[in-house]
């Protein structure tokens, strides 16, 4: 058995080195998505236009206005005069928020206890519109604390820590997403090419009636993916670590490990759709549909999952790259260990196994009939 | 002309010989706008939250039934372990932990100004620090309603002395529904998919069946063959679009402020923008499998890059000019704009000549392509 596996095995080998897409699709394609995306998916608001009109012309108002143009959240592109140049501003999208501060500001500030400042957010964007209300309240409390007694009336003192990620840089999120879905492509790709490879070559008529088994075949097929993934996750990680700076605080050989049980879980998955698939065209679209949008978008990758509702939280049991997600982010954040993480491995190896079966069942239905 | 009608019925009985294709151009995409468009939210509710309250006062209890009568929070724990809570925090079971010391309510009275502790899981910054920014509204609200309290309290403002308050009015999406946001946006894949990867995978089906030579020697033009193929596909797509338009405003009730005609005539410029890069995709490729990989990445980039999942300001400049020749992007700003701020072609000429600039060049290097190729 161990013989034939390795003949297959070795097969494959001479296959995907001889094959240049697929060397391609393994080393090039990788790394050009972690430079590319990495550095252009940015999720840090910094910057947001935003328009001023100061109807009071006070020693206050222009104070304040200085506090916006010094921080690096806001850029204040525009001085409007009044209240109707806003709308078309707005509606162009030339600014994402308007601060309007009032005639008589300055003397409600020496005069009583709260002054009033008016705020309009562009919320087309609930993103946006979302850290715009929060930075502008931040930034006027702030202002108003800068006064000790101030400062003092407030009767607690909260503290706020922020973990994992102190620094809040966005690419430590994106990053480790960014190899889960990248990892999941390419073995997606992966699968789908070598099935297809051998119905074009007409070798798998040959396979399927020579003494190999359809395990065998299923087997031998796999483990060259799963070292030349491996490779890839390493490749990718070294990019991680040298361009973006991505901290690895966890267990590096733990996150080795547990990427290759994930890597099994995806070719499996792949292998499964390649063998339902009636022409190599649908086999493709299919496992390229199934694996890469599931794994962007109910993975956690980009949107929290507590957000979603119940049953789309349930519809996230069957994606592999969530239980990835936790685990990659965990080993490099978290520094978290495997005691921590070992419900996702178990997931991984089951929907890999369940997925790996019910191919080689395809195969054996395919041999017998 | 005439012979462009023929090649126009030829590719809608291909199509409707392909069952499959027909399921995917139609089904899948309303289940998954369906489906896409009720999982993604970007707004920041119900975040998983542990709370310590290692006072167990009345004051401590008060406070902590605020924060449980949030909508914005969602209390999971409770517990006075603080090991549990780094436990929780570890395991990524909540995002914020609250921790209310020993001495709240005693530190409270003698005014010795309490500390709570809030951690935070920054790895999402935005959840972090907006769940970071209800915690702290919270609080404040709590306390201010606690001062009001207090025997010898002058109502005159001793609390919020020389503060500044906002009065915050949120334009076009006042409640920040997310779902406003993303449902055009994955309106626009839906019709992208449509478009550009089938109009590639046609053209290289013909090539691979060899018909597409001996379309080449009758005596149609090359300009009326690429016509002929992307028609069909510019009126599929758009039948994707209506479909998509009754889906949002039914399930979503995604409000539409602008003038749907004007919709519907930018639609057409994009889709042109969209054929063209279909075709063009199909220059490239000999067989379907390429046409394939290459029509997916071409796409996935341009879905990556067209400010649907982040925002293009955000990106580095160098990013930035290059979704320039994106057509995602314009539409993106079109469909957005136009729906959300009742923008026409007042404000959206600029996108539409972008795509209008887009489809001209794509399709016309496309028949420059085809002539070079075949010859």
């Amino acid at each position: 058995m161990f013989k034939r596996i390795r003949a297959i095995i070795t097969k494959e080998f001479y296959h995907i080195l001889r094959d240049p897409r697929s060397l391609a699709i393994v080393f090039a394609m990788p790394v050009m998505m972690v430079l590319i995306y990495g550095h252009a998916l940015n999720m840090d608001i910094t910057h947001i236009a935003i328009g001023v009109i100061d109807y009071d012309h006070s020693n206050e108002s222009q104070a304040v206005i200085r506090n916006f143009s010094g921080s690096r959240y806001f850029d204040i592109v525009r001085f409007p005069r009044n209240r109707d140049d806003l709308e078309p501003l707005m509606r162009r999208g030339e600014i994402k928020a308007a601060i309007i501060i009032p005639d008589g500001f300055g003397d409600e500030r020496e005069t009583q206890p709260v002054s009033h400042i008016q705020v309009i957010v562009d919320g087309s964007d609930p993103t946006f519109g979302n850290a715009t209300v929060n930075y502008v309240n931040a930034l006027l409390n702030t202002y108003s604390l800068k006064n000790p007694i101030i400062a003092k009336l407030v009767p607690i003192d909260l503290s706020e820590r922020f973990l994992y990620n102190p620094d809040l840089k966005g690419a430590n999120f994106i990053i480790p997403g960014l190899v889960a879905v990248i990892l999941m492509m390419v073995c997606a790709l992966l699968t789908s090419i070598t099935i297809s490879r051998e119905k074009e070559t007409g070798t798998m008529a040959i396979l399927l009636v020579s003494p190999v088994k359809p395990y065998e075949i299923v087997v031998g097929k796999v483990i060259p993916y799963v070292i030349l993934s491996l490779l890839d996750a390493i490749f990718i990680l070294v990019f991680a670590k040298l361009v973006f700076k991505i901290p690895i605080r966890g267990d590096l050989e733990l996150l080795l490990g547990l990427s290759i049980l994930y890597i099994y879980c995806a070719l499996g998955i792949g292998l499964f759709i390649s063998s339902m698939a009636p022409t190599q065209q649908i086999a493709m679209m299919a496992a390229l549909i199934a694996t890469i949008l599931p794994s962007i978008i109910l993975s956690g990758f980009l949107f929290p999952i507590f957000s979603m509702p119940a049953p789309i939280r349930a519809l996230t049991a069957i994606v592999p790259a969530k239980y990835y997600m936790k685990i990659i982010r965990g080993i490099l954040l978290k520094s978290s260990e495997f005691s921590t993480l070992k419900t996702e491995a178990l997931f991984l190896v089951l929907l890999g196994t369940f997925f790996l079966l019910l191919a080689i069942a395809r195969f054996r239905t395919r041999t017998h009939s | 002309m005439k012979a462009l009608r023929h090649i126009i019925k030829k590719e809608f009985l291909q199509i409707r010989r392909t069952r499959s294709m027909i399921a995917i151009t139609l089904g899948v995409p309303v289940v998954q706008l369906l489906l896409l468009g009720w999982a993604i939210s970007t707004d920041v509710e119900h975040v998983p939250t542990v709370i310590a309250d290692l006072d167990n006062s009345s004051l401590s209890r008060g406070l902590v039934s605020k924060f449980e009568n949030s909508r914005y929070l969602d209390v999971q724990f409770r517990t006075n372990d603080v090991r549990e809570v780094s436990d929780l925090l570890q395991h990524g079971d909540v995002i914020l932990a609250i921790t209310i010391q020993h001495d709240f309510q005693r530190d409270l009275v003698r005014r010795e100004r309490p500390r709570i502790l809030l951690s935070a899981d920054a790895q999402n910054t935005n959840v972090a620090l907006t769940g970071a920014g209800y915690v702290r509204r919270i609080i404040l609200s709590w306390a201010e309603q606690y001062q009001a309290k207090m025997p010898g309290f002058r109502p005159s403002g001793l609390i919020r002395l020389n503060t500044i308050s906002t009065e915050s009015r949120i334009w076009y999406n006042p409640e920040l529904k997310s779902v406003y946001f993303m449902v055009p946006g994955i309106m626009v894949v839906l019709v992208t998919v449509i478009t550009i990867m089938l109009t590639a995978i046609s053209i290289v089906k013909e090539r691979e069946m060899g018909t597409l030579e001996q379309l080449m020697v009758s005596p149609i033009t090359r300009a009326e063959l690429i016509l002929g193929k992307t028609i069909p596909f510019a009126m599929l797509g758009l039948m994707e679009l209506v479909i998509s338009l009754i889906v949002a405003k039914a399930v979503y009730h995604i409000p539409i402020s602008g003038s749907i005609t004007e919709f519907f005539l930018m639609t057409i410029v994009f889709i042109f923008s969209a054929l063209g890069l279909g075709i063009f995709v199909s220059t490239l490729a000999t067989t379907q499998q390429q046409a394939l990989f290459t029509a997916w990445f071409i796409m996935v980039f341009c879905l990556l890059m067209s400010g649907f999942f982040l925002p293009i300001e955000n990106m580095p400049k160098v990013w930035q000019t290059m979704t320039y020749i994106n057509p995602l992007r314009y539409y993106m700003t079109i469909v957005r704009g136009l729906f959300l701020k009742g923008a026409g072609f007042e404000v959206l000429w600029k996108q539409i000549l972008a795509l209008a600039v887009i489809a001209t060049v794509v399709l016309t290097g496309s028949v420059v392509r085809f002539r070079k190729k075949l010859e």
